[in-house]
């Protein structure tokens, strides 16, 4: 069973078209690597597939939840239960330890604390994150970008979404990124959606897809 | 939601950027404290006002005095009307009378002896005769008023003595001689030796009466020299010693059987020449002005306060919308709207309450010390009033209530309109 269907996606700014009738199905456990030239609209499908953008035609369904018909804190709490993000400028607090950047959301939701700082610890021990005092913005952008990779983990998702999570990194770091997310991949068998340029990270893609013309192009 | 939860979430969020709200915080710091100190001192202003200026005169009731001045034994000719009793009579007979309560001068010499912070005293006093409705009902219930000179053996006589005559003696001779100021409480139950017939300056071929005295009550409403007794023994004294004269009253309080009448018994006791006072007067006036002069400061530290607060709100948005990249991630990672908008209210609650209960605490503390230092430099403030600062604790925490009340719930709408913003466009660059 797909965890994520889409169908028939299509997405619009004033007079450009980006996506166009796109259909896309994702299965647990899969590696999908999105590619397509710049503006393409590569990071629009990936905040329509992960209900950040609501404005789009067509259905989506999460976990066999149509998405349309779903209220604000409806939304909130699927994506909370399913999703997991991470961005291309990570985002994060940078006056807050890595714990407290991971565990923040949980505090936010409401989430029981003591869990998210369990389950945080693990993941930060899994991706080789320090766990002490130092605030993120001391550290490497290696390990920021671990640090925002925990975050979007920390709540087991089903699917994980990254927008470019290797950019900006070297290939050793974003080997070391990958290699991470591989054994996490395996053992937690969520479906990691990322946007991909490195040819290096293409190679371990279960499925490449490239966006064109408003709709998704296996590459083979 | 725990409160232990969103305490973390705020100490979390807010890591590095608390300093952003001193500015606001500050301004509703200082407005609370401007606010309270405005009321209260205001307050404490008008309370003295109305010791000083005012008398005990209900609404209903008129007091009528001669037109000349008149102290007992001394005695201006001014030409001017005494209240005899055809007067009396006359009002009386007045369908918009409903009693008169009379009060009467001992026209006879008398001296006042006691012991005072134990050092002798003596004085030249004035006796005027009051009934029992003068001490009103819950006085009556504790003091016999009633005294005849067969009584001296057996009882002291009971004596009202006149707030103006302390205020006199505070203002003038104790502060000249160094003595203690004298409070109407301090004077109560104090025992005293009362002579007629004898003064420093005059004497009556009768043979002198002298009684034992005891201070029971204390009386704005008294002629300044005058130390009121049974009305009673008054009558009886100036029978005794003056068998020829015609009863005069020293003064008349007329209770209206409505208080709307009270204008027009003004208006026919002036008519006959004598002197009508009621509540009305320069009393009130002063206490409207003050009060007008400290709902007008209030009015404007409310105002600041009110700045002050949608200050504090505008920082917390302008926060939020600076850091709409980390308010994205944590709606992007399904923290509801809802929620964060009621934690963030309820960051501007807590701030308020903090800013406000110490403007308003050091506001108390400040006129507590403003009062302090005036009363200090001034023996007649003292004696008037326990302090000129006046705490209304209901009034004030109901406003601080209402004040943060409203802001919370402002603060709630504005932030909600904040995080409806599509989390697309919060993450935007």
């Amino acid at each position: 069973m797909s965890i994520i269907e889409a169908r028939n996606i299509e997405r619009s700014f004033d007079d450009l078209t980006v996506l166009s009738g796109l259909d896309l199905d994702v299965a647990k456990g899969e590696f999908l690597a999105i590619v397509g030239r710049s503006g393409v609209g590569k990071s629009t499908l990936l905040a329509v597939l992960g209900t950040h953008d609501l404005d789009h035609g067509g259905s989506l369904r999460i976990a066999d939840t149509a998405t349309g018909e779903l209220s604000s804190s409806e939304l909130a709490a699927l994506r909370r239960k399913y999703l997991g993000f991470v961005f291309q400028d990570f985002h994060l607090l940078p006056s807050l330890t890595a714990m407290e950047n991971v565990i923040l959301p949980a505090v936010f939701s409401g989430g029981t604390l003591e869990e998210a700082r369990a389950q945080a610890e693990k993941v930060l021990d899994k991706l080789s994150v320090r766990t002490n005092e130092t605030p993120t913005s001391l550290l490497s952008r290696g390990e920021r970008q671990r640090v925002a990779v925990a975050r979007g983990l920390v709540n087991n998702p089903s699917v994980l979404l990254a927008d470019e999570p290797s950019a900006s990194l070297d290939e050793e770091s974003e080997k070391i990124l990958f290699d991470l997310l591989d054994d996490l991949r395996r053992q937690q068998n969520f479906a990691l959606i990322a946007v991909v340029h490195s040819t290096a990270v293409l190679h371990r893609a279960d499925r490449i897809l490239e966006l064109k013309d408003g709709i998704l192009h296996e590459v083979v | 939601m725990k409160l232990s939860e969103v305490k973390l979430a705020l100490h979390l969020w807010n890591r590095g950027h608390w300093m952003d709200y001193i500015f606001s915080q500050g301004m509703l710091f200082t407005a609370s404290l401007l606010l309270v100190f405005f009321i209260s001192i205001g307050l404490g202003v008008q309370n003295l006002l109305d010791r000083f200026l005012s008398n005990d005169l209900p609404a209903e009731q008129v007091r009528v005095t001669p037109s000349g001045i008149q102290a007992g034994f001394f005695q201006t000719e001014t030409g001017g009307m005494e209240i005899t009793e055809e007067i009396k009579g006359e009002l009386e007979d007045s369908p918009l009378v409903e009693r008169i309560d009379p009060q009467i001068y001992a026209h006879v010499p008398a001296l006042l002896r006691g012991r005072l912070g134990g050092q002798p005293y003596y004085t030249d006093i004035t006796l005027e005769g009051v009934t029992g409705e003068f001490l009103g009902d819950s006085l009556l219930e504790d003091i016999d008023w009633s005294y005849m000179l067969d009584d001296s053996s057996s009882r002291f006589l009971p004596i009202i003595l006149s707030e103006n005559l302390l205020l006199l003696y505070n203002a003038g001779f104790a502060e000249s001689n160094n003595l203690l100021g004298l409070t109407p409480e301090g004077v109560l139950g104090t025992e005293c030796i009362v002579t007629l017939g004898r003064s420093s300056i005059a004497n009556l071929d009768h043979p002198p009466v002298t009684v034992r005295a005891r201070i029971e009550a204390t009386s704005r409403n008294m002629n300044l020299f005058a130390i009121g007794v049974p009305f009673e023994f008054v009558d009886e004294m100036n029978s005794m010693f003056l068998p020829d004269d015609t009863r005069r009253y020293s003064a008349l309080v007329i209770t209206a059987k409505r208080s709307e009448d009270v204008p027009e018994i003004v208006r026919i006791v002036e008519e006959t020449g004598l002197r009508a006072e009621t509540r009305r007067g320069i009393a009130q006036k002063a206490e409207i002005l003050v009060g007008a002069v400290t709902a007008a400061l209030s009015a404007l530290a409310a105002a600041i306060l009110f700045s002050a607060l949608s200050s504090a709100i505008h920082t917390l948005v302008a926060d939020l919308k600076n850091r709409r990249f980390a308010l994205g991630v944590l709606i992007a990672l399904g923290t509801p709207h809802n929620r964060l908008a009621m934690i963030f209210a309820f960051q501007i609650l807590f701030m308020s309450f903090i800013s406000m209960v110490l403007g308003a605490v050091l506001g108390c503390l400040l006129a507590w010390g403003a009062s302090s230092a005036l009363l200090s430099l001034s023996p007649v403030l003292r004696a008037a009033v326990d302090s000129l600062a006046v705490f209304p604790a209901g009034w004030l925490a109901a406003g601080i209530g209402i004040m943060l009340a409203t802001s919370t719930g402002t603060a709630y709408i504005f932030f909600g309109r904040i995080l409806k913003t599509p989390v697309t466009r919060l993450l935007r660059p």
